[in-house]
């Protein structure tokens, strides 16, 4: 018979499983930081660190949105094209009118919502695959930010420009301090409150989530909105930061999120995960582009790159999932 | 209990008489619509056009059709159809044969297809996550190896291939035409094909029957990367380009084509005429909307928006049914 | 724990199944621990224990369905490496399972033949040589559809997909030598059960051997000829039908021993 390999280590401490992961993204990020240090010391510059803190964050809050959908077992490819759309709706308002800040923010949030609710509807009411759902509205987003765009939109609203481009007691950019407001905000709604509670047991374990009197459809139409209303957000900062929009806004970004997602330990199968290991997991990845640009990388060598980093964490967490069928 | 089912696909290989009778008629009315905005839409001329640009799509969705109904898929085909476009292109450019061009690059959409098939089965990966993943890195390869520009390519050989005509039907359509009979033979009426609808309906029971389940779904992800490399032939060809941007406008279409025929997610079932179908409806109705003037980006909102009706009514449908 | 069996008649005879140290774990879950089995010709064996005693996870190891990490295993005293669902099959080794593993959406042909299908040459289909079996075979199992072969299995009764299971397993296989059905009663009506129970006794007068699980007690008092008990993934007791009770096999199961 098959040679018996004591597998026992790994039950007992798993390094990419998702309750232990951080350990291993910080030595990971220490490793990449070192490399790419040692290749080019601009690397672990201030300067630097705020650049990579004015970018990453963004890119960070799709995450942070795209992590609980995932939670609840389901996908939501969507959140790139959402982004796109928004940030070109906001230019052209901003351009064509003069609302106040606060209410082109407002109506931004309010277009996330409502793709989301489209999103989870189709997604929990009709019982469409999420992943097809989402990949249609993924291209028929695209297209409107395309119809809607025509080009490239500027604007000039130096107020709104200060929303991300700002710098918070002169050295924080104003978008890492609202990437740290809304994962602690996440983070606290998960581990504090029932609805937190009920997307880890979702995920789990839908069947018993429902068996124990959990509205589960409601649940997972909930993160819809989540999701969708975050990458609306992050729209209105990559607007806000290049004072302008154009319709290939937010390309990738839905890839480059799930990347974020799973490498920070947020499963596929659901249920599992931690906003920590997120946390940390968008230090590596939002570092990695950076470090990428810095040791002079071709740029279609950074996209194979960063696109096998997503198969790689794919694989890595396919062995999450404690199998009982050894085939098929 | 039997006559309610009447509108549920049969099982066997062969015609599901109600779903593709009904795609039948929808496509037909397609017909009638478009020969009255468009007188010359009727002509020899306009159809042979018409079945021409839809060879690409068709082949992609005759090639997706056996994966799915084995319960596997594989996304990553419009990135792999532009690296094979963009390997012809670069090889012939640079002074290859032209048949050698486009041998090696069918070898590697096939090398492709297959290695996508080994990982998923191997790491028992989700496969439409996991060819999702597979599609970025192809796509940067293309890139990467094109330096981000399209590469235009001009080949006697090629150009006969994609516009030339054999007794008045274009030879795509003929290639076409003969792939169609070769997958509708094998699923039908062999063992192997039989294999291919056994897995799908239930793997696990399949496995408890004796069937390599991992073995026959890496050979059909391998077949499927086969079919895209002749279809990369045809598409650099008709576009005289190779281009790492192209492949991914044929995703939506083609996996709308095959869902629409009626191969559901869940496997299992389905025709090849039931896909057929699918394609020759779909590619009407876009190839319709450019000859009108629709740009394309409109043509984007509403691929998206029939992805997410077809499967919608599908599941509505089922869901009716099993009520 | 184990105690040794009264085998008189048997003794000299080569079992045509034995398992020796069967081991099996699931991550960091023992389902078999170390459990050895014997099986003879024309013999019936009741696989007992409560839930998650391992006896599944015993007939999937049986069937191929799973390799056992440590363990050997021997059909007709030969040591068989590496067994796999069809080579079990070629073994003449059957299975039942208790979700019956059919096949809902294809047709009653289809299913009877699913992994083996009858060839027309090297690779081609031969429907009409797979009906006429079919049709055989259902006949023999005394099943009277009132449908045609081509009828959806997932539009069938209960009862009628058992019987589809059962004479895949007994009679479209040819001449299987070991038939393993778990829970086969599972879900069916006094009537079916009965008849169930004629087809076992049945294939053990042509030969062939059964071990079956089932949690009805009544049901293995009349078949079985033996009776194995199982707990926690170890093997607890093995009888005689005659030299046993309904008390003391529970508390085998259960463990007030």
């Amino acid at each position: 018979m098959k040679n018996t390999i004591n597998k026992n280590i790994f039950i007992r401490f798993n390094p990419f499983s998702s309750k232990s992961i951080s350990p291993t993204l910080v030595i990971v990020y220490f490793l990449m930081a070192a490399f790419f240090a040692i290749k080019n010391p601009i690397f672990i510059s201030l300067k630097n660190y705020q650049t990579i803190a004015t970018n990453a964050p963004i890119i960070g809050i799709v995450a942070l949105g795209l992590g609980m959908v995932l939670l609840t077992g389901n996908v939501d490819l969507s959140v790139g094209s959402t982004a796109g759309l928004v940030a070109v709706i906001s230019a052209l308002i901003l351009r064509n009118t003069d609302f106040p800040i606060m209410v082109v923010l407002l109506i931004a949030i309010l277009i996330g919502l409502v793709i989301g609710t489209i999103n989870g509807l189709i997604v929990n009411y009709i019982g469409v695959n999420s992943i097809i759902t989402t990949l249609g509205m993924w291209a028929a987003l695209k297209g409107a930010a395309m119809i809607i765009s025509g080009g490239t939109i500027y604007f000039s609203n130096k107020g709104f420009q200060l929303i991300s481009k700002g710098f918070a007691f002169g050295i924080i950019p104003n978008v890492l301090i609202y990437f740290i407001i809304i994962i602690i905000l996440m983070y606290l709604t998960l581990r504090y409150t029932k609805f937190g509670r009920n997307i880890y047991l979702v995920g789990a374990n839908s069947i018993s989530a429902r068996a124990v009197g959990i509205n589960v459809k409601r649940t997972k139409f909930l993160v819809f909105l989540l999701s969708s209303s975050f990458a609306a957000f992050a729209g209105i900062l990559l607007v806000s930061q290049f004072a302008g929009a154009a319709y290939n806004y937010g390309t990738g970004w839905e890839f480059k999120a799930l990347t974020i997602c799973i490498v920070g330990g947020i499963s596929l199968n659901g249920g599992r995960g931690t906003y920590v290991g997120l946390f940390l997991s968008l230090l590596i990845i939002g570092s990695l582009s950076n470090g990428l640009t810095m040791i002079n990388m071709p740029i279609y060598w950074r996209d194979f790159f960063e696109g096998s980093i997503l198969l790689l964490a794919i694989i890595i967490d396919s062995f999450r999932v404690k199998n009982f069928k050894e085939d098929t | 209990m039997g006559s309610e089912n009447k509108n549920l696909k049969r099982g066997k290989t062969g015609f599901g008489i109600s779903n593709n009778f009904m795609l039948l008629i929808i496509l037909v009315i397609v017909f009638i619509i478009f020969s009255f905005l468009d007188k010359g839409f009727l002509t020899l001329y306009n159809i042979s056009t018409m079945f021409r640009n839809l060879v690409v799509t068709g082949i992609l969705a005759l090639g997706l059709t056996p994966l799915m109904i084995s319960r596997g898929i594989d996304v990553s085909f419009g990135s792999n159809l532009s690296l094979a476009t963009v390997i012809i292109a670069l090889l012939y450019n640079s002074g290859l044969n032209i048949f050698l061009s486009m041998l090696i690059a069918v070898l590697l959409s096939t090398a492709i297809g297959l290695v996508n098939g080994l990982i998923i089965e191997f790491f028992n990966l989700n496969a439409l996550i996991a060819t999702l993943g597979a599609m970025s890195i192809y796509m940067a390869l293309a890139l990467v190896i094109s330096n981000g520009t399209p590469v235009g390519i001009t080949s006697d050989v090629l150009f006969k291939l994609s516009f030339g005509s054999f007794l008045k039907i274009p030879i795509p359509v003929w290639v076409f035409a003969f792939i169609i009979l070769i997958y509708y033979f094998i699923l039908s009426f062999t063992v192997a094909g039989r294999t291919v609808f056994v897995i799908g309906a239930n793997p696990i029971a399949a496995f408890s029957c004796g069937i390599r389940v991992k073995k026959v779904r890496i050979i059909l992800y391998g077949l499927f990367g086969l079919v895209i490399g002749i279809a990369a032939i045809f598409l650099t060809g008709l576009i005289g380009t190779g281009s790492a941007l192209h492949g991914v406008d044929f995703l939506l279409p083609s996996l709308s084509a095959v869902l629409l025929g009626g191969i559901g997610l869940s496997g299992g079932s389905g025709t090849i005429w039931g896909s057929i179908l699918g394609i020759t409806i779909i590619s009407t109705i876009f190839n319709g909307l450019t000859v009108f003037g629709i740009p394309s980006e409109i043509s984007k909102v509403l691929q998206g928006l029939l992805l997410i009706i077809i499967v919608s009514i599908y599941e509505v449908r089922s869901k009716k049914i099993r009520e | 724990m184990n105690e040794k069996l009264n085998k008189d008649n048997l003794k000299d005879k080569t079992p045509i199944l034995k398992l020796k140290g069967i081991k099996k774990h699931f991550g960091g879950v023992k389902a078999l621990d170390g459990v050895d089995l014997e099986i003879f010709d024309s013999e019936i064996i009741a696989l007992l224990g409560d839930n998650g005693a391992g006896k599944s996870t015993l007939i999937k190891i049986i069937t191929g369905f799973y390799t056992p990490d440590e363990g050997e295993i021997f059909i007709d005293g030969e040591k068989v490496g590496n067994l796999d669902p069809k080579l079990a099959r070629e073994y003449g080794i059957e299975t039942i399972y208790q979700d019956l593993a059919l096949f809902n959406v294809l047709d009653i042909s289809a299913n009877l033949f699913a992994g083996r299908e009858i060839r027309k040459g090297h690779f081609l289909l031969s429907q009409k040589k797979m009906d006429a079996l079919a049709q055989e075979a259902l006949d023999k199992t005394g099943i009277t559809l009132g449908s045609t072969l081509r009828q959806q299995v997932g539009e069938l009764s209960g009862g009628q997909k058992h019987a589809i299971a059962i004479c895949r397993a007994v009679y479209v296989s040819g001449s299987p030598k070991v038939i393993l059905m778990d829970e086969p009663t599972a879900g069916l009506g006094v009537k079916e059960s009965n008849k169930l129970l004629e087809i076992i006794k049945g294939l053990k007068k042509a030969g062939k051997s059964v071990i079956l699980i089932t949690h009805t007690l009544d049901h293995a008092f009349e078949v079985a000829d033996r009776f194995i008990v199982l707990r926690s993934g170890l093997k607890v007791g093995e009888r005689d039908v005659s030299k046993t009770s309904s008390t003391e096999l529970i508390e085998m199961m259960v463990g007030s021993f």
